[in-house]
């Protein structure tokens, strides 16, 4: 019984309208910080001189070269140039890659799902991890429930990701021999990454988590439901920590990022067939087309994810939208 | 547990920090003195012994030897030059030029604020990580280059926290004294206003310091970063990869010398944090 009654105190969360206004405003800016990106990304290529010498491959002659540049009309002033590049984003179109010769944003795309899939479920085992540490942190029974586990999570931050996966690998690949080092042949091979990114998510939701725990624990409406004669575990189940998740959630939208970048350090060091590993070895062999198709696509899911994060938070916590 | 519990509040300590953060100022210290040293202690990182190749931490090698026969130990100490040299010089620059723009956005406000503001928001639109490979690949990978990249994407939360406390404190009673006795609008930014922000960009500048510091080892660990053979914790860390079986000496080293210094700012920072009651999560 009263499990179900907690989830009906989210449930009513969840029934009050978001405001038009407040979406559209967010989707707004959204698009500008987009555009920003993108603007951002044509600037950067100009500045290297000739953005047709950068896309077409080092064995290409002049004609080649020449041939590109008019193809993708880097011989045309440059507002014009800015327009096309735009243009040619919106559809998709970007020279083909310097080494496997397909389209560059195909490529990409091929490996979104392995992204994704990798991204989400380390950002929610992650979260869940963190809300049961923060929670335990801040209402555990005793002393040593309260500090050790959040303190273990707060000496995890400290471990660069990619330091942290070598240490998995040598332990559970290495020595234990209990888990595939790399490659993407089974879901085996997915353990040994989503924990590490999940171990750049746990420790900030905890230690946020129980702060805002603690920082509204005493407010007059969480004491009135302790007068009511409310169980102190319910209290602070439906009270405490379910008004505290806003913050939180607002945490994970700006971590995002961090996150992104965690895959693709991580991706590289577990032969992860995904985004960041096309990434990275786009940079390293220098293969420009793959890369800015990569570049923008993540700033695109980068921003999309951000959105669907500021969503989710005035879902959870009503009061967000008004600030 | 009982329902009721008076509130404590934090009251703000003074005097000797609490011992975990003496140690970590202790462990900070101690990197900072061998890494700065370096030159001066006598070891060679470059020099190989190819009779002595991958052996174990021992007597002779303290941190055992790598496939070319090189000291780890020596390579560890001469490692932390490029991490802790960006680090320190892309978070100074960072500092400067959000408390700039920020001092300037907060007390100018309008157009200058909008402009700058909106600047930001397109600079976090870009997961830095990636914006780094790009400017990487496109204008080559160097120290000054990484420090430019690094700097340029941190700049933004020291700018978000020093722009909302300067409108917090631009119209305070003694900031509008100083105004009526006609004091010159730079001496009130400087004199009056600029002060306030100096226990926020202490906390923020010492989460960029960590967060340069990761960055500038993960840019290594792609490869992208520092090129071997120079001495570098990521690059070590990357080139301990493919030896993992045959020397976990090679990685674990400096790997534990990037969790010692991030784990003393870490510490410091959110000493520095409870210190001045800021909140160095960005969720002000």
């Amino acid at each position: 019984m009263a499990t179900i009654s907690h989830f009906k105190a989210l449930q009513a969360r969840l029934r009050s309208p978001i405001e038009v206004r407040f979406l559209l405003r967010r989707a707004i800016g959204g698009l500008f910080s987009l555009w920003g990106a993108v603007t951002i990304v044509f600037l950067m290529l100009y500045a290297t001189g000739n953005p047709a010498e950068v896309l077409a491959p080092e064995t290409a002659t002049a004609e080649q070269v020449a041939e590109l540049a008019r193809q993708y009309g880097f011989d045309q002033p440059i507002y014009l140039q800015y327009r096309n590049f735009l243009v040619n984003i919106m559809q998709g179109n970007f020279p083909n890659s310097l080494y496997t010769g397909r389209p560059a944003f195909q490529e990409v795309l091929y490996r979104v799902p392995n992204t994704l899939l990798l991204g989400l479920t380390a950002v929610v085992l992650g979260a869940l991890l963190g809300l049961v540490v923060g929670y335990v942190s801040s209402s555990g029974r005793s002393r040593i429930m309260r500090v050790v586990p959040i303190r273990l999570l707060m000496i995890l931050q400290s471990v660069p990701n990619f330091f942290m996966g070598l240490l998995l690998i040598y332990f559970f690949s290495l020595t234990l021999r209990w888990l595939p080092t790399s490659g993407f042949s089974s879901w085996r091979n997915l353990i040994l990454p989503i924990t590490t990114l999940a171990c750049y998510v746990a420790p900030n939701v905890a230690r946020l988590f129980r702060s805002t725990m603690n920082e509204i624990r005493f407010e007059e409406h969480i004491q009135t439901a302790r007068a009511k004669g409310i169980s102190e575990r319910a209290v602070r189940i439906r009270h405490n920590a379910i008004n505290a998740l806003g913050p939180v959630t607002t945490l994970i939208g700006l971590q995002l990022g961090g996150v992104l970048a965690g895959a693709v350090v991580v991706e590289t060091l577990f032969a992860y067939p995904g985004v960041g590993q096309l990434l990275v070895q786009a940079v390293v062999s220098r293969d420009y087309p793959v890369a800015l198709a990569a570049v923008i696509l993540v700033c695109l899911g980068y921003n999309i994810a951000s959105l669907l994060v500021d969503v989710l938070v005035v879902i959870i916590d009503p009061r967000a939208q008004k600030r | 547990m009982s329902a009721i519990t008076t509130q404590t509040t934090k009251a703000v300590r003074r005097g000797m920090p609490p011992v975990g953060v003496m140690f970590a100022f202790a462990t900070l210290g101690c990197v900072l003195l061998m890494t700065v040293s370096a030159p001066f202690l006598g070891v060679d990182p470059y020099k190989q012994d190819l009779m002595a190749i991958l052996l174990p931490p021992s007597f002779e090698h303290p941190f055992g030897t790598d496939l070319l026969g090189r000291d780890i130990a020596a390579r560890v100490i001469w490692g932390g030059i490029p991490p802790l040299f960006v680090g320190f010089t892309a978070t100074a620059i960072a500092v400067l030029l959000g408390l700039g723009f920020g001092l300037l956005a907060g007390y100018r406000q309008g157009i200058v604020d909008g402009f700058l503001s909106r600047l930001a928001d397109i600079q976090m639109s870009i997961p830095g990580l990636v914006l780094a490979l790009l400017i990487l690949v496109l204008f080559g990978a160097s120290i000054t280059n990484l420090i430019i990249v690094i700097a340029l994407e941190s700049w933004t939360m020291h700018y978000r926290v020093v722009r909302s406390q300067v409108m917090a404190v631009r119209n305070l009673s003694f900031v509008e004294a100083a105004r009526l006795a006609s004091i010159g609008e730079v001496w009130i930014v400087l004199r009056h206003i600029l002060p306030s922000t100096i226990p926020l960009l202490a906390v923020t500048g010492t989460a960029n310091f960590s967060q340069a510091l990761l960055m500038e080892a993960a840019l290594s660990f792609l490869g992208i970063g520092v090129q071997p053979p120079t001495p570098d914790w990521g690059t070590m860390v990357s080139e301990g990869q493919s030896q993992l079986a045959g020397g976990w000496w090679i990685a674990m080293f400096p790997g534990m010398a990037l969790v010692l210094v991030m784990w003393s700012a870490q510490v410091i920072g959110d000493w520095l944090a409870d210190v001045y009651s800021v909140r160095g999560d960005g969720l002000q």
